[in-house]
């Protein structure tokens, strides 16, 4: 008797803004693509027929001279991934540090 | 609000012109880490310099958010580092996106600290490189939590 392991599945991925796709082995924890629905900022995708869904969260602060990321213009802080059952991941969009020499 | 902007530490610039008996090697070559902090934080980028490393002035482990794992106290070390001139007088420091693959339960983080964990000692210990305020309040629930750069780099600086 010979003893087989199979592994789970590969995983779908989609992205609720754009018609991206993909698959990856099941043990990928995550995935990301430049979406164009949201002015090419590298955005979380998520699992074919989870339920989740994409939050863009704006930013909180004043901008003023921070180098932010935006999504088409405007300034992200972060993009939140919710599932049905209450959990989420986070994806945070940190600006640029800026010094001057001179 | 205790965070208010992105900078980098004024004191850098003089490390990396007096590096002699500190171990800096180089942020190529040195182990750079990036650390989660909440709003207790204040950053400021002209404080004294044995107030910008890690553990230190505001920058203590009491005001570090970490998780159970991934994202545990020092933070997380970064890599896929490039040093480029983007433009006429800009020089830019950028790495691969610290992107999550461990569940975590985390709450109230603000910014992150970016330090260079290969200096013992001549300046601070794990002497503070810049800090990048996120914008507001962050946390994550069951999941993974990622730090994407903006494609203008982790910090810039200009001549």
């Amino acid at each position: 008797m010979i003893d087989v392991t199979f592994n789970p599945p590969p995983v779908d991925w989609e992205c609720p803004n754009c018609p991206a796709t993909d698959r990856t082995p099941w043990t990928t924890p995550n995935r990301f693509h430049d979406c164009p629905a949201l002015g090419g900022l590298t955005a979380p995708m998520i699992k074919t027929g989870s339920g989740a869904r994409l939050v863009v969260v704006g930013r909180e602060d004043y901008v003023g001279r921070e180098d932010v990321q935006t999504a088409n213009g405007r300034p992200v802080m972060a993009i939140r991934v919710d599932r049905p059952d209450g959990s989420n991941d986070l994806v945070a969009y940190p600006p640029t540090a800026h010094g001057k020499a001179g | 609000m205790a965070w208010t902007d992105s900078r980098i530490f004024r004191e850098w610039y003089s490390q990396i012109n007096q590096v002699s008996g500190t171990g800096y090697t180089g942020l190529d070559s040195d182990t750079v880490k990036a650390a989660l902090f909440n709003n207790t934080t204040t950053p400021d980028k002209d404080v004294a310099v044995g107030s910008t490393g890690f553990n230190t002035g505001v920058w203590v482990t009491a005001n570090e958010v970490t998780g159970a794992s991934e994202w545990v106290t020092t933070g997380r070390a970064i890599s896929g580092k490039t040093f480029t001139t983007p433009s006429t007088g800009v020089f830019m420091f950028d790495a691969s996106d610290l992107t999550g693959s461990a569940t975590v339960t985390m709450a109230n983080i603000y910014g992150a600290l970016v330090y260079d964990d290969s200096i013992t000692a001549g300046t601070v210990a794990d002497q503070g490189v810049c800090f990048n305020y996120f914008g507001g309040a962050t946390g994550v629930t069951s999941g993974t939590y990622s730090v994407l750069w903006n494609a203008n780099g982790i910090f810039r600086l200009t001549t």
